[in-house]
């Protein structure tokens, strides 16, 4: 099979999967809407209207068309902030993805191959530390600290998801390393960086495709969480989690001040579940068999 | 006196069996225990032993994918532990290894293509266009269309992968093949076929060959010298005519005698098995005396007590029981 | 005597017949949309108290064939078409709840790697009380009792120290002896062994099929025995049942089969069985090319790429599987009807 006819075979199979094409949608919408955010904002993002506070969706009883979503308590346009919010919610939180990736990957392999010593076993407590610490006291401490700042997040989002990684990771490098055709590589004379590379690490590639879509989604949920609460990304920053944070007060007389940024939230995690799901059983370690 | 092309001198592999939170040695695995013999050039050795033997921790003790507890390899004249890395690095490509599991062999995410290329690259080979000469060429010997070249292992069948395999061994134009059971896996018209192709072979380009096998039947075509292994030690060993018509050893009698067959089908021969029933040992826990005595239908209370040695009974053929 | 028990059975009208299979077909669909059509079309009998070997290549369709009498097929996978009947009773339409009552009682399976088949945590005598426990209650007592007949059915007679030891403490050839006694606790009508003997060596796979054999002469349980090695199914089985690319080629009490294969697959491999008391010669006799792609099979008979005999109907019409004599069937376009086999030199 050359890549052609396994590209055409893929993408036959992504259209005969609904839900897959359903969560790429989501995604690729969502990742448009993130880079083009400056230029699809009908509004001022942060520009006060006194005029207009508090009002309602234009499909609401008193909405203004003008203001698709309606406003805040202080007059801001509500799609304009969450087209911003999105932009820094998904951003922060695809960087803290990557940057786990890249930690854990490195902190898995060095330790799967180095696996019965000493440098392992200090690896995997430390990794093990840090999985058992409770995140959001360290969330806490980390970012009264520090200034929020979006980096300062996205380094204790990175603290949150690397050890998990470094976990997969390793265990799968150790599989690899005991595996005949690994065995077979050295009999051949492969160096330890021609094993670790060519024949481990194409191994490992698909065992992190798939997770990553749904890491993506959790950090998603946490990066906002703490935005809400008023302790991760600070205004005039807009994030997700701080227009909801806005809207704590009014939630039962203006419900969708809060409720819009939760159902955007909901619909981006869905999407990217879907999307992992689908990449999971596509790169099956057993490749289909 | 024949040029030998690889000997083993009372090689021995042992495992120690750690438990506990400090890692207390509480027993040893004698896997491989003391096992001598030589090949010559052009010639093929036969190792028949059941599972859990020691055989395949003997093949990777000779590529060095484990280290020796005891003992030494001497390849074409030469002892490993005095080689050069250099030396070694020859050594290499001069024996390959066909592995066992023919699917597990082959990294499942490589094409054909990219394992075969794969030692020639590792050895420094730049060219690529000699490379695919070289493999195009090798997958005709082994009877694979070059068209599979493209194919993920998982995409082959039995027979196929163990061709990918063989050619695998064969790229670097060796001087010993060592086969772990290359057809154990294969069904009946596969195995003639693959034994047929690595009798060509061999005669092509003047091979020498260890061959792994559990049974008898499959290495008459084959060998030249057989030893016969039990619990990691040597019970018998000669030439394959002395094994097939003047076998002494009782195991080596059993293997021969009670192979179900389709003669003894035909003729209605029930299975007679001159064994007492009862576990193969345990490398871990091995027998007092004779490895044999707690199946051997002749054992008595000598065989339980003493260690029988190697007795030459004929030239070149080798025994190792008291009853001889 | 063979003549006599054909007539039995017919007019008994499948009274002594414990097992029927009717054109079985179990296919895979594969999300890729591709289908392996992997049992396509089988039919075969089973006696009471006698032994059937199935014997074909790997991928021919063996082990999806005895995963169908237990309906255990897994996911992508579908019985399609068929009868299995089992003592009359047709399986296939069963409601899996009665399904579940035969399986590991009246039909029991012996996988060729019984490292899997067991719990690596628990000892062996565990495994057996919980293995009974499933499907009846029974005192711990009364299920030793039965535990004890069991290890005696398969030659073990100190079972005490046994029972209290854990899988991973004995050798694949003893661990597959007490599961053999393990699948026997209830005495089933059937036991289907799926390559109980694969590549384990002489002394251990002799070992195990005695023990069937045992297990067989004592109950009077009707075994089905699956492998590619001709010379176990030669010395165990009554009858003999070829498989190819999911098809039944050649079935045939087993004498008749071995002196006078029919089937040009079925006479390649007896030739290439590699013989004990074969002279040195320079090749063994092997049948040319490879085993079909299941996922495209080629039109006509699944053999004629490979057949020496094939004409040009065997490349255009699957051949039927037809009675040629009582109880020899056989599915072949040219079957060599006067082909003998050689016992003595290379056959
Ligand atoms: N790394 C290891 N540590 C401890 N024991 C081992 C190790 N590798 C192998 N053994 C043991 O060595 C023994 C011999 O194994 P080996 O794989 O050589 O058998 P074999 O003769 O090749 O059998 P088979 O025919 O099943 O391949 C087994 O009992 C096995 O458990
Ligand atoms: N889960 C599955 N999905 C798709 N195809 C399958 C599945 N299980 C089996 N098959 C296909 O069905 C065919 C028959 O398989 P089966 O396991 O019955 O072969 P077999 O005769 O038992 O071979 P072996 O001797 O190797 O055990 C094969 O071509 C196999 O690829
Ligand atoms: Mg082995
Ligand atoms: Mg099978």
């Amino acid at each position: 099979m050359n890549f052609k006819t396994k590209l055409s075979n893929g993408i036959k199979y992504l259209q005969k999967n609904k839900s897959f094409s359903i969560g790429l949608g989501i995604v690729l919408i969502t990742i448009f809407i993130a880079i083009f955010a400056d230029s699809l904002t009908p509004h001022v993002p942060s520009k006060l209207n006194p005029k207009f506070k508090l009002l309602p969706p234009f499909w609401v009883e008193g909405g203004n068309p003008k203001y698709i979503l309606g406003t805040d308590a202080i007059g801001r346009d509500l799609l304009s902030r969450l087209i911003k919010g999105i932009q820094m919610s998904v951003g922060i939180s695809l960087f803290s993805v990557l940057s786990s990736i890249l930690i854990g990957t490195t902190i898995g392999v060095i330790s799967g191959l180095v696996h019965p010593s000493w440098l392992d076993s200090v690896l995997m407590r430390i990794t093990d530390i840090q999985m058992g610490f409770p995140f959001i006291v360290l969330a806490i401490i980390i970012l009264t600290m520090v200034d929020p700042t979006p980096f300062s997040c996205i380094i204790v989002l990175t603290l949150s998801a690397w050890p998990t990684y470094a976990r997969v990771i390793r265990s799968s490098v150790m599989i690899e390393k005991s595996s005949d055709y690994v065995d077979a590589a050295k009999a051949m004379g492969a160096s330890r960086a021609r094993i670790a590379i060519k024949y481990i690490g194409r191994n490992l590639l698909p065992t992190i495709i798939p997770v990553a879509p749904m890491d993506i989604a959790s950090v998603v949920i946490t990066e906002s969480l703490l935005s809400f609460m008023q302790i991760g990304i600070q205004p005039p920053l807009i994030s997700l989690g701080n227009i909801m944070s806005d809207g704590r007060n009014y939630i039962s007389t203006h419900w969708w001040i809060t409720a819009i940024p939760g159902f955007v939230i909901m619909i981006i995690v869905i999407g990217l579940n879907l999307v992992g799901d689908t990449l999971q059983t596509t790169f099956d370690p057993k490749l289909k068999q | 006196m024949e040029e030998s092309i690889l000997e083993i001198r009372n090689l021995k592999k042992h495992y120690p069996i750690r438990k506990g939170l400090f890692n207390k040695l509480v027993a040893t695995k004698y896997v491989v225990d003391g096992v001598s013999f030589k090949i010559n050039k052009g010639e093929t050795l036969a190792l028949v032993g059941e599972s859990g033997c020691g055989k395949s921790v003997l093949l990777r003790l000779l590529v060095g994918l484990e280290n020796l507890t005891e003992g030494e390899i001497i390849f074409a004249g030469k002892k490993l532990s005095e080689m050069t890395a250099l030396e070694r690095k020859l050594l290499q490509q001069k024996q390959q290894l066909i592995f066992q599991d023919s699917l597990g062999a082959l990294h499942p995410r490589f094409i054909v293509q990219e394992s075969l290329e794969e030692p020639l690259i590792i050895n420094g080979m730049k060219d690529k266009n000699k490379r695919l000469q070289i493999i195009h060429e090798t997958m005709n010997k082994v009877g694979l269309d070059p068209k599979y070249c493209t194919r993920y292992p998982h995409e082959l069948s039995g027979g196929q992968r163990q061709r990918v395999n063989i050619a695998r061994a064969l790229v670097e134009r060796p001087e010993l093949i060592l086969a772990d059971e290359p057809i154990s896996a294969l069904d009946v018209s596969l195995q003639a076929q693959v034994l047929n192709l690595l009798m060509d072979l061999q005669e092509e380009y003047n091979l020498s060959m260890l061959f792994v096998a559990h049974d008898l039947a499959v290495v008459r075509q084959i060998a030249n010298h057989i030893v016969i292994m039990y619990c990691g030690k040597i019970l018998e060993s000669a030439s394959s005519a002395e094994i097939y018509e003047n076998a002494k050893h009782p195991y080596t009698n059993v293997l021969l005698k009670s192979a179900p067959s389709i003669k003894k089908g035909i003729s209605d021969e029930g299975f007679n098995l001159d064994l007492k029933v009862g576990d193969t040992p345990d490398p871990a826990n091995p027998p007092t005396g004779c490895l044999f005595h707690t199946r051997c239908m002749e054992a008595d209370e000598y065989c339980m007590r003493e260690i029988p040695h190697n007795k030459e009974i004929a030239p070149g053929h080798f025994v190792c029981c008291h009853k001889i | 005597m063979e003549k006599k028990s054909i007539k039995v059975s017919e007019q008994n009208n499948g009274k002594d017949v414990l097992l029927k299979v009717k054109d079985l077909k179990t296919h895979f669909f594969l999300p890729s949309g591709q289908i392996v059509k992997a049992v396509d079309g089988v039919t075969f009998s089973l006696e009471k108290g006698k032994v059937l070997g199935i014997i074909g290549e790997s991928g021919s369709g063996k082990s999806v064939t005895s995963r169908s009498i237990m309906r255990i097929v897994e996911a992508p996978g579908k019985i399609i078409n068929g009868e299995i009947l089992f003592k009359g009773e047709n399986l296939l339409t069963l409601p899996e709840s009665e399904m579940a009552k035969i399986r590991g009682r009246r039909i029991s399976l012996i996988f060729q790697d019984p490292t899997t088949s067991f719990n690596p945590y628990m000892t062996i005598g565990q495994q057996l009380i919980e293995a009974y426990r499933v499907h009846e209650k029974e005192s711990e007592n009364k299920i030793k009792e039965i535990i004890a007949q069991v290890f005696k059915l398969v030659g073990i007679s100190d079972y005490e120290d046994i029972v209290k030891r854990y899988p991973c403490e004995f050798s694949a050839g003893f661990r597959q002896r007490i599961f053999i006694a393990m699948s026997m606790i209830f005495t089933p009508d059937l036991l289907i062994a799926d390559e109980p003997t694969t590549s384990l060596g002489i002394t251990i796979q002799a070992e195990i099929i005695e023990a069937l054999n045992d297990v067989k002469e004592r109950t009077g349980t009707s075994v089905i025995i699956i492998t590619h090695d001709f010379g176990v199914v030669s010395q165990f089985s009554d009858d003999i049942f070829v498989m190819y690319a999911g098809r039944c080629v050649e079935s045939s009490p087993k004498k008749e089969l071995l002196l006078n294969p029919m089937h040009p697959y079925t006479i390649g491999l007896i030739r290439s069985v590699p013989l004990l008391e074969a002279r040195k010669t320079k090749r063994l006799k092997s049948i040319p090319g490879f085993p079909p792609d299941m996922m495209n099979l080629p039109i006509g008979c699944a053999f004629s790429n490979r057949c020496e005999f094939a004409q040009d109907i065997c490349f255009e019409k699957v051949p039927d599987l037809v009675e040629i004599r009582p109880n020899r069937k056989i599915a072949c376009h040219y079957p060599q009807i006067n082909y003998q086999t050689n016992q003595d030199t290379q056959i």
